[in-house]
């Protein structure tokens, strides 16, 4: 009893400084830009007591992109670590294994066919996702679902699904406006009307997968030990990728393409967590949010008032940071070292 | 009493394991000995309800198990994989999750869940090794583990698949003390074992299979005799009258 309590008072001090790192991270991308915003003027503007440039900057520009990248940072992540838990593989990452591609190669297509409804993007880039995500497990299950068999699939997918969009962006050139901003991933530009209705997928898929957190835990014992424990393994997994391919779709189809959050993310969740997907789930999400906030934030203020994409950003300091992790485990094979 | 009658077993349209009736009394540890491949582990998954046979029946207590839903089932029953479980987890969490079959929504450990668990740890003396990773644990270490993990699911029969494998002489014969203790506790077990020492020295009855069917099904001592051991591994078994143990010798074939 005494250790559960330590344990539970452990929890709580980790979800808290994660939710103080989220926190943070959105007031500061509020606040900095190119036009600096001090907190004052951000609780005014939000009151909507005042109607200054600061304000209408504000409510227009920084809220729904802070929204946006919190959004998605949160939904990619956990997308990845639900993928890496269901497929027993520490590299499969919805960018890696061409689920990204898919939600992406699906958006494109719902633009050129349909440019203007919006609404539709978020249910089409969720199919891609499912379609990637669906065809990978099953090809990687067919030859015998080696880690390496996996990742290569994936790839092959992932290419064929970049084909795709690079079919259509080379045929129907006017169709699908700023496409290379969004094969590299980015906010610019983004407005409520934007984020909506894939904020209400995110929640949901968010809720979903913390309430299947439990189960995802066992489905990554194995087929057999979760088929002991009485689970219906299939439909298990079946449920839990969709819950990722909803996430991973719906940030897709605001942020565009940005890869790498949804691998650094949930092995730095694991690392803090050491423990089973109730607390590294919503962990995830918290990080995930913070980490391509700071990244936005990054992306406005470096060469303000220039910006970069953020999928450039993101890759600039995530793709070291994940260098210097799998170096930090000298020696040790890859889970071998506590 | 498990009960398997008439059972066809095997993957996709392969036949494995071909008209296998055996009944396993309450009480009492069971080993089935083959040589690789024979399908004493298809076998084994199928008795387990983890396999759907192709005919025949599993029957627990008169129950036929294909009437049993899942998470009942994994009440009453639990299975050892030859291989697997083990990794970036916490040996408690390992051991935690053989209580799946009793948590309902929202997955949240009872009081009672919380005494198996303890219960578990302690009765195979990993309790000091709780908070350490399953990943960093020696081989010996780590079957305790996934075999405190059934514990936790607390189950009348339990299913074991080559339960010693990799594991030294010392450990080998600790699980085995095991095993038996909870077999003279009143709950039946049945595993594969590859070592014919071991399943000669414990087991109250022994299943032999050869080519997918079983040869004989008989007490150690009578197994020894009936010349399904020389039939199936091509080795002669004997008993040493005076000590009562087994020995086994390749048969010359003149």
């Amino acid at each position: 009893m005494k250790c559960s309590m330590r344990s539970s008072t452990r929890t709580a001090k980790i979800l808290a400084i994660c939710f103080l790192c989220m926190a943070a991270s959105a007031v500061l991308a509020v606040c900095l830009g190119a036009v600096p915003v001090s907190p004052g003027e951000l609780i005014s503007a939000l009151a909507g007591s005042s109607d200054t440039a600061a304000a209408r900057i504000l409510l227009h520009v920084r809220l729904p992109r802070t929204a946006g990248t919190l959004l998605a940072g949160a939904a990619l992540s956990v997308a990845g670590r639900i993928i890496q838990c269901v497929l027993g593989n520490p590299l499969a990452s919805p960018n890696i294994i061409g689920v990204n591609a898919g939600a992406g190669f699906f958006t494109v297509l719902c633009i050129a066919l349909f440019p203007y409804d919006t609404a539709l993007q978020p249910f089409a880039a969720f199919l891609g996702a499912l379609a990637a995500v669906m065809a990978v497990y099953f090809i990687a299950r067919k030859t015998g679902a080696s880690r390496i068999t996996l990742v290569l699939a994936g790839i092959a997918v992932g290419s064929l699904l970049n084909a795709g969009i690079d079919t259509i962006t080379v045929f129907m050139p006017n169709s699908v406006p700023g496409i290379t901003s969004y094969k590299i991933g980015g906010l610019a530009g983004v407005t409520f009307g934007k984020l909506s209705p894939a904020w209400i997928i995110i929640l949901v898929g968010l809720l979903a997968a913390i309430l299947l957190s439990r189960d995802l835990d066992v489905l990554s014992l194995g087929d057999t030990t979760a088929k002991s424990l009485g689970m219906n393994a299939e439909l298990t997994r079946f449920l839990l990728l969709t819950t990722a391919a909803a996430l991973a779709g719906a940030a897709v189809s605001f942020a565009g393409l940005i890869g790498f959050v949804g691998l650094i993310v949930p092995h730095c969740a694991a690392k803090i967590t050491g423990s089973g997907n109730s607390l590294t789930l919503p962990v995830c999400a918290l990080l995930g949010a913070a980490f391509l906030t700071v990244c936005d934030i990054v992306a406005r203020t470096l060469f303000a008032p220039f910006e970069i994409p953020l999928g450039i950003i993101v890759s600039y300091i995530g793709v070291p940071f994940f260098i210097y992790l799998v170096l930090r485990k000298k020696g040790g094979r890859h889970g071998d070292r506590t | 009493m498990i009960v398997l009658d008439k059972l066809c077993c095997g993957y996709g349209r392969d036949t494995v394991v071909h008209d296998v009736n055996l009944s396993f009394e309450a009480g009492k540890l069971y080993s089935i000995i083959g040589k690789n491949g024979c399908g004493k582990s298809t076998l084994l998954m199928t008795a387990a309800g983890l396999m759907k046979p192709f005919s025949g029946s599993i029957t627990a207590d008169g129950t036929d198990i294909s009437a049993i839903k899942p998470k009942e089932l994994a009440r009453k029953f639990s299975f050892l994989p030859q291989s697997g479980a083990g990794g970036d987890i916490t040996v408690r969490a390992l051991v935690s999750h053989g209580r799946f079959p009793y948590l309902p929504y929202p997955r949240r450990y009872s009081a009672e869940d919380l005494r198996c668990i303890d219960s578990a740890l302690e009765t195979l003396g990993i309790t000091e090794l709780a908070d350490r990773k399953v990943s960093g644990l020696s081989g010996g270490q780590k079957q305790k583990v996934r075999i405190a993990m059934l514990f936790a699911q607390d189950t009348d029969v339990i299913f074991l698949d080559e339960p010693t494998t990799y594991l030294d002489i010392g450990a080998r014969l600790e699980l085995m003390e095991l095993f038996s203790s909870l077999a003279a506790k009143g709950r039946t077990v049945i595993m594969t074992l590859h070592d014919l020492d071991l399943a000669f020295r414990c087991s109250d009855g022994i299943a032999v299979m050869k080519n997918g069917s079983v040869i004989s099904f008989a007490p150690p001592g009578e197994t020894a005799k009936n010349g399904s051991v020389e039939s199936a591994f091509g080795v002669s078994a004997f008993r040493d009258e005076h000590s009562g143990q087994y020995f086994f010798t390749s048969c010359s074939k003149d």
